[in-house]
């Protein structure tokens, strides 16, 4: 799994404040434009490697080809990546095919080029002889962990084939990649779009669902216990307060 | 405990120990559940023999309950550790401000206890640190206790405990033996930074806990973390013994060696005709005046300690020495205890105020397992003081500690009745809130909170005749205006 994909949170680093980045309708509409043939069903042969490649190649406009300076590292862990059995290309799984929509999203430069995600994009050693990274690479390597996070953190909770179907999944995998990006929509807060994101996220609601239950049986044991007489009985107490 | 409900047969006749309808828990035995192995598990065959003798000694009270301490071996191993910790004063700060185990229990907090989890969904993030928690009051307890307990502790242990609080409303607080039991240690380090080492004597009781009031809890117990030592809870109330002098002789045969109690209780327990020879008193749960403490210091000339603190926090603070003669102007001083307990001193908005301001005191503890509090605040006021001590660790003190006044009441027979008595029978007859004043002309005022049916609040004033032989004058108010009533739910300017 790539260095850049941090489990559970479903952002690339979640120590880093989000940055402001395109308005969510802006990414909501793209999804609702997606081409069909990005709408993955399982089962779907995609060659999610070669596809993020290109997309690459479009954000930086710099070849990702083997031999490259910039990006062919990159290349090679996204190839990596997809190649596990976990994600290959005609698996039922649902983290190769999560590629094909998350990319769509990126490569709007309403979303690559947001001033923000420019402005604070991620902070890299310099190369050995002290040279900065040029801004490319740094898409390159944002691109791919925004990427791999998504299909990592948010795939395997709503399929990508579900993605666009309705207004409420529409926002919740612009959210998705969004936050995973390290932005949050424009006319929001970080806090208010994490707090969105609570309210939305499948896997939270989930989560909550589970959380709710066991709080609910708790209760219900606590107030039992105490009901008791065993704990009715009470115990040796010698102060007065 | 099972709640009492008045009977409907007025001319039977009430068991034992039971002095109204309303207080049917009181009944002699009314709440046993437990074998004496499984409240002292680690009794001994001494300790046993010592129990018995104390439950049937020949001028012992009616005991109206019997209750250990729970305590197993891994128990008494968490309390050693605590008493280490409190020697070495691991828990004092090392700077004013809020020590390491606060942000540890922050964390925690927003992700096991419920109430913190929810302030996490609904606001999309944790509390960084304790200044991002909102304060808490007892009625967030009362209205929903269940969600201050952390998910992830088993209930196996949980015992009940109760608060009366200043609010009107009994609050159960889930207790836990070891941080109940903790007490014994604190006690004795209080009692060790007063000159005196507390430890067991033969053929004496090890500790009195003494109350006077009309019906109370009382029983025969034993400290096993003190050895074994036997202690008791004993009601000084005329009403709580078989025969006329076995009160006084029962007591001057124990001859504790500690004595707790409320202020009212211990000046009861000083003006019986009995010699005991205490080596430190402890006061708790009311104010100490410094004329009830003159008076205690008197009768037996020895340190008389007064602690703060509430049932839910547990022990907060202790002043050793109260205020020195003829400075009666001079604010008491109560130093916080060294335990995991964190202090500050919040204003109406919540908001902490600067160093030596009044304000109200708010405690984060981590004690008792099942009820970590942060940020709760006690309805107390002080200011506080940041004291640095020998070793460059912090004490915090408390500098003029407001928090509840013992009042009492004339009967109209004469003999004086003391504000528990009455709360027992409020909170029984299910009042949430209420202002029991009497005046100058020894006249009753009784404000409580609507809405009350017209039987209940008959019921209401008759009990209150029946215990203190006069009718009180009822008003209610709504709820909402309780606001601006005052505070003190019993107030008197019958004495003066």
């Amino acid at each position: 799994m790539s260095p850049f994909v941090l489990p559970g949170d479903g952002r690339v680093d979640p120590s880093r404040p989000t940055v402001p980045g395109p308005a969510l309708s802006t990414v909501v509409r793209r999804l609702h434009q997606a081409p069909a043939d990005l709408v993955l069903s399982p089962g779907t042969v995609l060659d999610a490697a070669a596809l993020v490649a290109d997309a690459i190649d479009e954000m930086t406009g710099a070849p990702t080809a083997p031999g490259h300076q910039h990006g062919a590292a990159e290349l090679e862990e996204i190839r990596e990546f997809f190649a596990g059995p976990e994600t290959a290309p005609t698996s039922a799984n649902p983290r190769s095919r999560s590629a094909a929509l998350t990319v769509w999203v990126l490569v709007d430069p309403a979303v690559h080029a947001a001033p923000a995600l420019i402005r604070d994009t991620w902070t890299m050693p310099p190369l050995a002889d002290g040279r900065p990274w040029p801004r490319s690479a740094a898409i390159a390597r944002w691109a791919t962990a925004t990427i791999t996070t998504v299909a990592s953190t948010f795939a395997p909770v709503v399929d990508p084939s579900a993605w666009t179907a309705t207004n409420a999944s529409r926002e919740e995998a612009a959210r998705a990649i969004l936050r995973a990006a390290g932005m949050h929509p424009a006319y929001e807060t970080a806090v208010s779009a994490e707090a969105r994101w609570q309210s939305v996220s499948t896997l939270i609601q989930q989560q909550v669902l589970n959380q709710l239950a066991l709080e609910a049986r708790r209760a219900e044991e606590l107030a039992a216990r105490l009901r008791s007489k065993a704990a009715g009985e009470a115990v040796t107490q010698i102060s007065h307060v | 405990m099972s709640d009492p409900t008045p009977r409907t047969d007025a001319a039977a006749p009430l068991p034992p120990g039971v002095p109204d309808p309303a207080l049917a828990e009181y009944a002699v035995g009314g709440s046993l559940a437990l074998t004496d192995a499984e409240r002292w598990p680690l009794m001994s065959a001494q300790g046993r023999a010592r129990l018995e003798a104390l439950r049937h000694h020949p001028h012992a009270p009616v005991w109206v309950h019997e209750t250990g301490d729970r305590l197993d071996s891994d128990d008494l191993t968490a309390l050693a550790q605590i008493d280490a910790a409190v020697a070495a004063g691991t828990f004092r700060a090392t700077a004013p401000g809020a020590p390491a185990w606060v942000d540890a229990l922050v964390e925690r907090a927003y992700a096991v206890v419920p109430r913190y989890r929810q302030a996490a969904r609904t606001q999309g993030r944790r509390a960084r640190d304790l200044s991002e928690v909102p304060p808490v009051h007892r009625g967030d307890l009362i209205e929903d206790i269940a969600s201050f307990v952390p998910v992830d502790v088993p209930l196996d242990r949980v015992l009940e405990g109760t608060s009366s609080g200043s609010g009107g409303t009994a609050l159960t607080v889930p207790l836990h033996p070891v941080s109940t039991a903790a007490e014994v240690l604190y006690f004795t380090d209080l009692a060790r930074q007063a000159g005196v080492e507390w430890e067991p004597e033969p053929g004496r009781l090890g500790l009195l806990n003494v109350i006077d009031q009309r019906a109370g809890f009382t029983y025969a117990s034993a400290l096993t973390s003190k050895g074994g030592v036997p202690m008791a809870r004993v009601n000084v109330h005329p009403d709580a013994w078989r025969a006329p002098g076995d009160r006084e002789a029962f007591l001057q045969d124990q001859d504790p060696v500690v004595v707790s109690g409320h202020p009212l209780s211990l000046l009861a327990l000083a003006e019986l005709e009995v010699d005991l020879a205490p080596r430190v008193v402890f006061s708790g749960a009311a104010h100490l005046t410094p004329a009830a403490r003159r008076q205690l210091e008197r009768r037996w000339g020895v340190p008389i300690i007064d602690v703060y603190g509430t049932r839910e926090a547990g022990l907060i603070a202790a002043d050793l020495h109260g205020t020195p003669e003829g400075h009666a102007g001079t604010p008491t001083e109560h130093v916080v205890l060294s335990r995991r307990i964190h202090v500050e001193i919040l204003d109406a908005a919540g908001q902490p105020v600067p160093e030596g301001t009044r304000g109200e005191i708010t405690v984060t503890v981590e004690d008792n397992p099942y009820l970590p509090l942060l940020r709760y605040r006690t309805g107390d006021t002080a200011a506080l003081r940041h004291d640095r001590l020998s070793d460059g660790t912090w004490a915090a003190v408390l500098v003029g500690l407001e928090g509840r006044a013992p009042v009492r009441f004339a009967s109209a027979a004469g003999p004086w009745i003391p504000s528990v008595d009455l709360t027992q029978i409020l909170q029984a007859y299910g009042l949430t809130g209420w202002h029991l004043h009497q005046d100058a002309a020894g006249d009753l005022e009784l404000t409580v909170f609507a809405p009350l049916t017209p039987a209940d609040l008959s019921a209401v004033v008759g009990a209150v005749e029946r215990l203190t032989g006069r009718q009180p004058a009822v008003a209610t108010v709504a709820p909402v205006d309780a606001g601006t009533a005052p505070k003190r739910r019993f107030t008197s300017t019958y004495e003066t």
